[in-house]
């Protein structure tokens, strides 16, 4: 059995064709990881389900507009970072808290993970990191997001945000010189309240 | 004691960063060496030529070799974040969602469409001019209830003229002698007549002059609505006229409102008011010459041509009767159901006849179907039958444009449209091309009626 799973471009001329099956299967492709750039992007697993199921809708809707020469992946997150920026917009979510990035740290440590500490410690960590992502502006964010998260080199950034491939590399150091100055803001922070907690402790 | 330890390790772990961050801003601004390459450099993202400049730059500075040490740490960091997972499937409901958009966008591309259609349909109304069309000229004689086709009303002798049932007689007199009258020469015209019973006075003059000259007829406002329809026809082309008489009970005009309502025609403040660019509506022959004697004086007073008709008019203001036109919009069948409503209503519409315009054959049979005279009731018999047919249709869309009679009489003539409630748009009916009915009510008074048997001594 080596059942090849067909390409993206096959399934969406199945699904053009009328195959409900085959953009089934694109969904089922890429929602895990859509998902996971709108959580990071949004700040909210609730808002990110709405948008990953609107952006899939969208696609669906419009799919007869795809344009082969682009990878349907990188149509579905320009949909999906487009429809992220609007909900932003309409709800000015405060995403900035700490209990917000505390939200999407990670799942709650189980057994036979490496060892209790090391998960509280990289639960912490991404709390810290998602809550300094939180802060960048959503331009910075998404291209942060896009690069580290996503492992998106620079022109398939540029495709999915429709700018130079320039203009990437320049924007993705002026996010991560803002995620350094937003971390340094956020550990004096940490420590006060680290020590408050120590001290009643 | 696990929030201590957290707290504590996060500690130690922020300060590895932000060590390795600081070292961007602080080390790299003696030259004009571009920073955004060491980042590309972590990224791999560089040329051949970018990336043997940075490695030569990170041999030589080590403040450079310790941001990039910063940025690649910064991004295990990133990509060591948790993958975010749905936990379902959303397969099903995206499925079904994705069908409900589908259907719903088809549904607002058929509302843009009728949409189009509907400013299609209006610039039609205005200009084009192959869409059928009907005027009709709707009469509400003042004490007559006979049920008599206005066109075929016929001269009266004077005699008659001078008695006080003179309407009533004539009309009697016309239907009576219609076989031995020549033809009207309004008819020739191929329009028809409708009389106002507020000109009758003057009338009376009329028709002893018409009677001299063995041509006398007791048609009113037939100028009128021949200038009324030419130019109507400058902007709509007419492809019939239909005149519906009606009683001369007070609702009538109330009641045939309702009746074009009721087919789907009402009445709405429109957007467009057209008007038309000089008056038209005079109520007899007499009035023409009542028209043609003031434009005279006022021709001797050095106005001008507008300022004559206003004079003109304004003599006869008096005279005339409250009218109004009322062009209304509508699907074929539409029209068809008012006609057929007119037929069988004969409390309130004594009579309903086309006169052919523009349409012809068997195209004006369907509605001359509808006609009838005074006497001729053979259709109401089919009244319960389409009033039951006509409750059950869905009504749909049209306009309808009513002529101001005080602006009228002003000497402009306005056209107030009328847009109906859009609704039904995607009935099949309302992809049907719309049919134009223009409504010229006119209604008889006491007072204008006394007012031109003051007149006509005058004359």
């Amino acid at each position: 059995m080596s059942d090849v799973p067909p390409d993206d471009t096959r399934l969406v001329q199945a699904a053009l064709g009328g195959d409900k099956d085959a953009f089934g299967c694109l969904v089922g492709r890429y929602q895990d990881r859509v998902f996971n750039t709108l959580v990071r992007v949004l700040g909210c697993r609730d808002d990110a389900k709405d948008v990953v199921q609107d952006a899939f809708v969208q696609a669906f809707v419009k799919l007869d507009t795809f344009r082969g020469d682009a990878k349907f992946y990188t149509w579905l997150y320009r949909i999906a970072l487009n429809l992220a920026l609007s909900q932003r917009r309409r709800r000015r979510r405060p995403t900035e808290s700490l209990d917000a990035a505390k939200e999407f740290a990670g799942e709650e440590p189980v057994a036979q993970q490496p060892t209790a500490a090391e998960d509280l410690i990289q639960r912490e960590r991404a709390t810290l990191l998602q809550q300094a992502l939180l802060k960048l502006n959503d331009g910075h964010r998404q291209i942060l997001v896009l690069r580290e998260l996503e492992s998106c080199s620079y022109e398939t950034i540029a495709e999915i945000l429709q700018m130079p491939v320039g203009t990437v590399r320049s924007r993705l150091f002026r996010a991560r010189i803002q995620l350094k100055e937003q971390l340094q803001h956020l550990l004096p922070e940490e420590m006060t309240n680290d020590e408050t907690r120590m001290t009643k402790e | 004691m696990h929030d201590a330890f957290a707290s504590h390790s996060q500690v130690v772990i922020l300060e590895f960063v932000i060590r390795h961050c600081e070292a961007m801003t602080d080390n790299h601004r003696s030259d004009n060496f571009d920073d955004e390459l060491l980042s590309a450099y972590v990224d791999g993202e560089l040329t051949s030529e970018q990336l043997a400049l940075v490695e030569q730059r990170l041999a030589a500075d080590p403040h450079a070799a310790q941001l990039v040490e910063e940025l690649r740490a910064m991004s295990r960091e990133l990509q060591a974040l948790p993958a975010e997972v749905v936990g379902e499937d959303l397969r099903a409901t995206i499925a079904q969602r994705a069908e409900r958009a589908m259907l719903l966008g088809a549904e607002e591309q058929i509302a843009v469409v009728s949409r189009k259609t509907d400013s299609q349909r209006r610039l039609v109304w205005a200009t084009f001019a192959l869409a059928a069309s009907l005027l009709l000229v709707a009469y509400l004689p003042s004490l007559q209830q006979e049920e008599q086709p206005l066109a075929s009303a016929k001269p009266v002798q004077g005699s008659a003229m001078k008695d006080e049932n003179r309407e009533p007689l004539r009309l009697e007199a016309a239907a009576a002698d219609e076989e031995q009258q020549p033809e009207l020469e309004i008819a020739k015209q191929r329009t028809s007549l409708p009389i106002s019973a507020g000109a009758m006075a003057k009338k009376d003059a009329m028709a002893d002059r018409d009677l001299s000259k063995g041509q006398r007829f007791a048609a009113v406002g037939a100028k009128s609505v021949a200038e009324s329809v030419a130019h109507v026809n400058d902007q709509w082309q007419l492809s019939c006229l239909v005149h519906i008489t009606l009683s001369d009970e007070d609702t009538a005009g109330e009641q045939f409102a309702k009746l074009l309502v009721k087919n789907g025609i009402s009445f709405r403040e429109g957007e467009n008011q057209p008007a038309l660019s000089r008056a038209t509506e005079v109520d007899s022959q007499a009035d023409v010459e009542v028209d043609i004697e003031a434009a005279a004086a006022a021709q001797t007073e050095g106005l001008g041509p507008a300022a004559r008709l206003q004079a003109a008019q304004s003599q006869v203001a008096d005279d005339a009767q409250p009218k109004q036109f009322v062009l209304v919009e509508a699907q074929t069948e539409r029209i068809e159901d008012v006609l057929e409503d007119c037929n069988a209503d004969t409390f309130h519409c004594a009579a309903v006849r086309v006169t052919e315009q523009q349409l012809s054959g068997s195209s004006i049979d369907r509605f001359r179907q509808w006609e009838r005279s005074g006497q001729q009731l053979a259709q109401s018999k089919l009244r319960a039958l389409k009033r039951s047919a006509l409750a059950a249709k869905q009504t749909t869309q049209g306009w309808a444009t009513r002529l101001n009679a005080n602006q009228y009489r002003a000497g402009k003539l306005n056209v107030d449209r009328k847009l109906l409630d859009h609704q039904s748009a995607l009935s099949p009916s309302a992809t049907q091309a719309p049919i134009q009915v223009l409504f010229i009510l006119q209604q008889a008074t006491a007072e204008s009626s006394s007012t031109g048997e003051q007149a006509a001594p005058g004359r």
